[in-house]
Formats: C-alpha cells, structure tokens, sequence
C-alpha cells in the first residue's frame, strides 16, 4: 500500500563521536526533500543540542556486554517507532542506534546506515549486522567499500 | 590549561586518568587541567572534573584549552581538528575492559599517520607525548560531507518517487 505525503525521516546518533559526524551531515542536509521529522540520541546531554530543531528521544546507552541496558534500549526504540512511525532511520551508529534501525525496519521502515569514521580497518559491529537489512550502506574509508557490492564510499563526514 | 576528556562511551578510562592526575603530581603537567572522567571510577585529585559536561561547558574548555588529551575517540578528533587544537590520545583498550574492541588503536595509528594527531599506545610513552604535543601542529583534514549529503539525497528522493 503506498504511503501518501511527505516523507518522515528519523535521524538518529549515539553521544559522542556519532553525533558529530551526524551533526556534520545535518548541516548539509538543506537540499533533502524534507527536514528530518524528530531525532534519537542516546544520552540527556546532548538532547539540548538537538532540540531546537524537532521532537529528540533519550533512549540510553549501551553495549553487547550489557544484554540488559540493551533490552531496555529495545524497548525504548520499539516505544519511538510506533508512536514516529519512520519511512527512514539515517544513523552514523553505534549499538543504540542499530537497535533503533532493527525495531524500524520491522514497521518498514528503510534503513540508511553511515559507518562511523572510526571504523578504519573493518566495518563496526554494528554496522556489519545492519548491513544485512540496510537499505543504503556507506563507510568513510575507501578501503572498506572496496570488493563490497553492498558498501559504498562517497566521501567523508569528518 | 589543558582539557582532558575519555568521551561518553559507557565504559571507564581510569588508566589514562590515572595517568594523568600522576603526571601533573610529578610536575610532568605544570598547566591547569580540567577532565570529564565519563563513567571513570577513579577520583581525580590533582585536577578539576566532571562525570559528563553539557555540551556548551564542554565546547568552553575545548575553546579554552591549549592542548587537549583524550581516548581515540572520534568526537574528540573531530573537535579538536575543527578547533585546531594540538591532540595526545591514548586508544582505549579491550584488555582492560576499556571499549568491546581495539579499533581505538586502528583509528589512532591511521589519524596519527595522516599527522593529525599525536598518539600513544603505552602509559608509559606518555611522557614523551605530553611533552611533544606542546610544539604539535595538527595536519588540516579535507572532508566531503556535501557528498555524503547528496548520496542520502538521491536515495530520498528515489524514495519519495517510489511512494
């Protein structure tokens, strides 16, 4: 069934080096054919920075050797999803935000997933299971995209 | 002053702390120090910190500091090439429970060689690094974020086209 209207776009960091290179992104996202609709982030801190421009969900932090931070983050994004309802998640990672793009893509939600720039030699973790349900899959290393049919290098955010 | 951060990754960085607050006992650090310790267990006791800053008390110590030192965090080298702030880190490490992998080492050898940053492996090479990064002139870094903008362009687009 087709959708009608305007797209509704979720765009999504963890605190850190993540929400850096997504902020990066933002700024050149003026040409987009709509303005993201809310944001997620992983930590209260950086909520402030993103507010003035839409709705921001906390959905905490977390990594694989905390199964039950990552439970509570499964919920929270499940919690996001049903009430936002995205046409597509663009994230720059990490964990937290694979999440958010799994619970996305079980609405139908199409998955725009940025491997984080400190990924030098190989794909994050979580980029490498998100790669596998991903709709559009970049890193910022040249190296990476090489012999990957499903990886692609366009240039750097930082 | 000289700004010290390990990021907001949820995992402690006591070793570079440590490391730190014992540096600036010994006289190695004669500046002022101010750290965000993140979810570090260590109490500093040489130096003013905070768990985690907001963004703008964070962004101010940045602005302010003459050198900073960090973990190999992304968010830090992006800043401090943004800020042209001269920058030792010390990657965290999976041997001391410090991050879930090494890519802390891939992303510090590989902006070390571009001359980006300065970098140590070892605590005990960190004297040597605080020393050098007094007189460090970070490499300028040419990124393309209209690239990748545009890339998610297109592929909007095609999306609101297919609807």
């Amino acid at each position: 069934m087709k959708k009608q209207g305007a797209l509704r776009i979720c765009v999504g960091a963890s605190a850190g080096g993540h929400m850096n290179q997504l902020l990066k992104l933002l700024e050149m996202s003026k040409s987009w054919p709509q303005l993201p609709s809310f944001y997620v982030t992983t930590l209260e801190a950086l909520a402030e920075k993103l507010v003035q421009q839409g709705p921001v969900y906390v959905i905490g932090e977390c990594n694989r050797q905390r199964p039950l931070k990552a439970l509570r983050v499964l919920m929270r994004s499940f919690k996001v999803v049903i009430k936002e309802r995205p046409d597509v998640v663009i994230t720059t990672g990490s964990l937290p935000l694979a999440i958010v793009c799994l619970s996305a893509k079980l609405f139908g939600a199409k998955i725009v997933w940025i491997d984080s720039i400190a990924n030098v030699e190989r794909l994050s973790m979580s980029g490498q299971i998100v790669r596998h349900f991903a709709d559009l899959f970049l890193t910022q290393w040249p190296e990476l995209a090489r012999n990957c049919r499903d990886v692609e290098y366009v240039g750097e955010l930082v | 002053m000289i700004f010290l951060t390990v990021g907001t990754y949820p995992l402690p960085f006591d070793r570079l702390i440590v490391a730190i607050d014992l540096a600036i006992k010994e006289g190695l650090i004669e500046e002022e120090v101010v750290a965000q310790t993140g979810v570090s267990n260590y109490v500093p006791k040489n130096m003013e910190y905070t768990n985690i800053l907001e963004k703008e008390a964070f962004d101010c110590f940045f602005r302010r500091a003459s050198g900073i030192i960090s973990h190999a965090g992304m968010g830090t080298i992006t800043m401090a090439l943004d800020n042209k702030k001269p920058l030792l880190v010390m990657p965290r490490m999976k041997r001391y429970k410090e991050h879930v992998n090494n890519h802390q080492v891939a992303t510090a050898k590989k902006f070390e060689e571009l001359g980006h940053i300065l970098a140590v492996y070892d605590i005990k090479d960190l004297p040597d690094g605080i020393r050098k990064v007094k007189n460090f002139v970070p490499r300028k870094r040419k990124a393309s974020p209209h690239a990748v903008a545009n890339r998610i362009r297109c592929f909007l687009n095609s999306l609101s086209e297919s609807r």
